[in-house]
């Protein structure tokens, strides 16, 4: 359980968050909410890319996987060396499995600027599952695919991490990932 | 349209060009009448295939280039390690950034006639193209590396990536194409300068030295065709380079 206790931010003079407290429990967490309220920047203050100015943030596991809302993929390395990008020496071999499980295995030697939006997406992915971790957070993973990838997508996640937290901005998705819904307005 | 007609069309465009100028030249030097002043294509075309039958032609070819390609790449090395460091370490920034910036801006025959006096002619023309390499490269990869998008620092922070995997996957890949580009820039810059340096100089057997004999004794037909002989180096190791540093695009 992940617990926020009077959380503050501020990008500048621009506040998101004054005072803001609520709980994550373990399990699938669906942070849903329009574009704008902050999703995207509770997540990463819960994953420690950004520091509140006040509050705290407890029970975050330490070792965290993010997702961004970008691919961030690095265009000079192939779909397989990005996932592998993320993993200890010894173990870049794993690439390949997590790019099949996303369906991308023949993509392996692909750079990112010849995949499309959802390939990219799902590169993003199996790099962000290779990482492992205690948790997994996502920012809008399902961006860009078909109904029935997304389906299959979500139902990996739920299979391979105990613990994740993502946003959604549409019912559908909300229904596809279950678990605990938390609405930020 | 584009049609197979026009694609020839196109590949023997630089043949025409070239044919136009030479046609340009004959008819300036027939007009000025005296080859001391403006020697013709042909009688710079006879000397040229009179000065490459001689062994002392290809000594003197191998020792600038040498010594030019040697200060070049001594140039690369010391560009890319001043800027490592000025990147990693701030007093390193302090120390070295205006250094640099001052070599930039000093006129390069202060230092060739500075470098005859510290370390004798044998040394200048390898000495300058290494001292025009230096800042470009040092500038080129600091200011490529202090653009590197702020996103995958922040990807490589999320995915825990240490120090030396930061360089090898994102630093590394970010500064390439700006070495690149430098070092492309580089080559022309130190074979001109090394060139330069030598005719000042004059260290025995280098192109600079052929060349400044060839003034002082008015042999303009060889003056011209040493001119044509340093050109077509430079053409060529342009290429030749651009060949091997360019074969991977991008990152």
């Amino acid at each position: 359980m992940i617990g926020i206790e009077k959380l503050s931010f501020s990008y500048g003079n621009k506040t998101v968050f004054e005072g803001l407290s609520l709980v994550f429990p373990d399990g699938i967490c669906c942070l849903e909410g329009i574009s704008g309220f902050g999703k995207t920047t509770l997540l990463r203050l819960v994953a420690g890319l950004l520091q509140p100015s006040r509050g705290t943030i407890s029970g975050v596991p330490g070792r965290v996987s993010f997702m961004f809302q970008e691919d961030r993929l690095l265009p000079w390395l192939t779909a397989g060396e990005n996932v592998a990008a993320v993993l200890p020496r010894g173990r870049a071999g794993e690439a390949a499995r997590w790019l099949r499980e996303v369906e991308l295995e023949d993509e392996r030697g692909a750079l990112p600027e010849n995949l499309s939006g959802g390939q990219r997406r799902r590169v993003a992915l199996a790099r962000a599952l290779a990482f492992g971790g205690d948790l997994l957070i996502m920012d809008e993973p399902l961006e860009g695919l078909d109904p029935g990838l997304s389906a299959r997508m979500a139902a990996l996640v739920k299979g391979s991490v105990r613990n994740v937290i993502v946003t959604s901005h549409s019912a559908y998705e909300s229904d596809l990932w279950g678990g605990t819904r938390i609405r930020l307005a | 349209m584009i049609t197979p007609d026009s694609g020839k069309k196109r590949r023997f465009l630089p043949i025409g060009a070239f044919l136009f100028w030479m046609a340009v030249w004959q008819a300036a030097a027939m007009a000025v009448g005296n080859m001391y002043i403006l020697p013709s294509p042909w009688a710079v075309l006879k000397t040229l295939a009179a000065l490459s039958s001689q062994a002392a032609f290809w000594i003197s070819v191998l020792y600038s280039l040498s010594r030019i390609l040697l200060g070049f790449l001594c140039g690369v090395a010391a560009g890319t390690l001043l800027a490592a460091a000025t990147l990693r370490f701030r007093a390193a920034d302090a120390l070295i950034s205006p250094l640099l910036r001052v070599v930039r801006a000093t006129p390069v025959a202060s230092f060739i006639i500075l470098a005859i006096l510290w370390i004798g002619r044998n040394g200048v023309p390898a000495f300058t193209a290494a001292l025009m390499v230096t800042p470009l490269v040092w500038g080129n990869v600091t200011h490529a590396v202090e653009k590197t998008d702020k996103a995958y620092l922040e990807m490589a922070e999320a995915y825990r990536f240490g120090p030396g995997r930061k360089l090898r996957l994102i630093y590394v890949p970010t500064a390439l194409p700006a070495w690149r580009a430098a070092c492309l820039t580089g080559i022309g810059l130190a074979w001109k300068a090394g060139i330069a340096a030598e005719v000042l100089c004059q260290p025995p057997d280098a192109i600079g030295a052929k060349l400044y004999y060839a003034k002082i004794y008015i042999e303009t037909p060889a003056l011209f065709a040493w001119t044509a002989v340093v050109i077509a180096l430079s053409f060529t190791i342009e290429k030749g380079f651009a060949a091997v540093v360019g074969r991977r695009g991008g990152g």
